[in-house]
């Protein structure tokens, strides 16, 4: 998924893989892809922890971060 | 040999920076180091290849790139590490690498693909990310952005203050380069791609890789929040992340691990033989082991 750049911002992109197994890979994942592949993957503990509510009022204690799988598959090969 | 693929020649005129508000330290610290970056690139030592080049005067060196960097993305995201995200990511060309499997690898080896824009318009966007609560970090990137020091200089001093700053970077940076980064940026991400010389020779076109990203991790590990990041590829479980983890145990026990299991066939993987497929299962699992087998402190 790519846009144009709004106010003279750099054109954005986001990409997913499916593959065959139904894993999805996703990289540049914006808040709004998140949402997207949550509703396809509702049981997916990466992506609920990605669509979590949080501002920057939130300050995240990094000693208990939440109990979820630890690989991750938001971001690839970067 | 690493090619540079893009060599037109860009020159641009040097942008004086807008003092930032008396007080404001760090701002004030990398605005102080910008004439010392741009210093740095003439002779260009600022990372592991040390070209000695004059980047001044135009697209050089290992990395290809100039004075200031292209911008590719500029947004806010959520796929990075949980304790940093939602973050207004900030990705600029060009990089000290070549590795095959980059998942940009056009924008990573082409130092001009995307946009020149100058820093403080940047620091305009993700500070009002962050003001808004669209993010709470801005996170900068690449390629690598550690060869455009004097401009991620800049986009410090343009940034508030108490804004939490992430840099992720490659862990080629030399100390002429982490000595101007020190202080002023909150947490430090830094690639852990390879486990041994010869898969970051043949993979990446890097040499003496394990000893130049291991001076840049202990270094991170007294001078910033570290996080150590491992992207995990097919077939090199064992002689990549397994040594990777091991030395993570021996030298920095403790220190957060994101380990990424999102790998991809991207860019040239294809010509290797075993990159071009993602991750199966069994290595997932084992990969996992060897995590739990060293006591790592897995961060998601």
């Amino acid at each position: 998924m790519t846009m144009d750049g709004m106010d003279g911002k750099p054109l954005c992109e986001s990409s997913l893989l499916i593959l065959p197994d139904g894993r999805l890979l996703a990289r540049n994942v914006t808040p709004e892809i998140a949402a997207l592949l949550l509703a396809l993957q509702p049981e997916n503990p990466d992506l609920t922890l990605r669509t979590l509510e949080h501002g920057p009022s939130q300050a995240r204690p990094v000693d208990s971060p939440p109990p979820v799988r630890p690989l991750s598959p938001t971001h690839s090969n970067a | 040999m690493v090619e540079t693929m893009d060599a037109a020649l860009i020159t641009s005129p040097r942008v004086p920076v807008m003092p930032p508000p008396a007080g404001a330290v760090r701002p004030r610290l990398a605005m102080e180091r910008v004439g010392l970056a741009e210093r740095a690139l003439t002779d260009c030592g600022i990372c592991q290849h040390r070209c000695g080049v004059n980047r001044l005067a135009g697209p050089a060196g290992r990395c290809g790139a100039g004075a200031d960097p292209h911008i590719f993305s500029s947004q806010v995201e959520v796929g990075d590490e949980w304790e940093i995200i939602p973050a207004y990511a900030v990705a600029l060309s060009g990089c000290s690498m070549r590795c095959a499997f980059c998942i940009t690898g056009d924008e990573s080896w082409h130092p001009r693909r995307g946009q020149r824009l100058e820093a403080a318009t940047v620091a305009g966007w993700a500070a009002a990310a962050i003001a808004d609560g669209r993010a709470q970090s801005l996170l900068v990137l690449g390629g690598e952005p550690t060869i455009h020091l004097p401009w991620l200089l800049r986009l410090v001093a343009a940034m508030p203050e108490k804004a939490r700053l992430v840099l992720k970077t490659n862990g080629l940076s030399t100390d002429s380069a982490r000595v101007l980064l020190e202080g002023l940026f909150d947490v430090w991400i830094v690639d852990f791609k390879f486990g041994n010389d010869g898969c970051a020779w043949r993979l990446s076109r890097t040499a003496d890789y394990t000893g130049a990203v291991r001076e840049t991790l202990l270094w991170g590990a007294r001078h910033t929040d570290l996080i150590i990041r491992h992207l995990l590829m097919p077939g090199h479980v064992e002689c990549c992340w397994r040594q990777a983890a091991a030395w993570i145990a021996s030298h920095l026990p403790g220190v957060k691990v994101s380990l990424r299991s999102g790998y991809w066939p991207a860019w040239r993987a294809s010509l290797h033989n075993g990159l071009n497929r993602p991750l199966s299962s069994p290595e997932q699992a084992a990969a996992l082991e060897t995590a739990r087998h060293f006591n790592l402190r897995l961060v998601p």
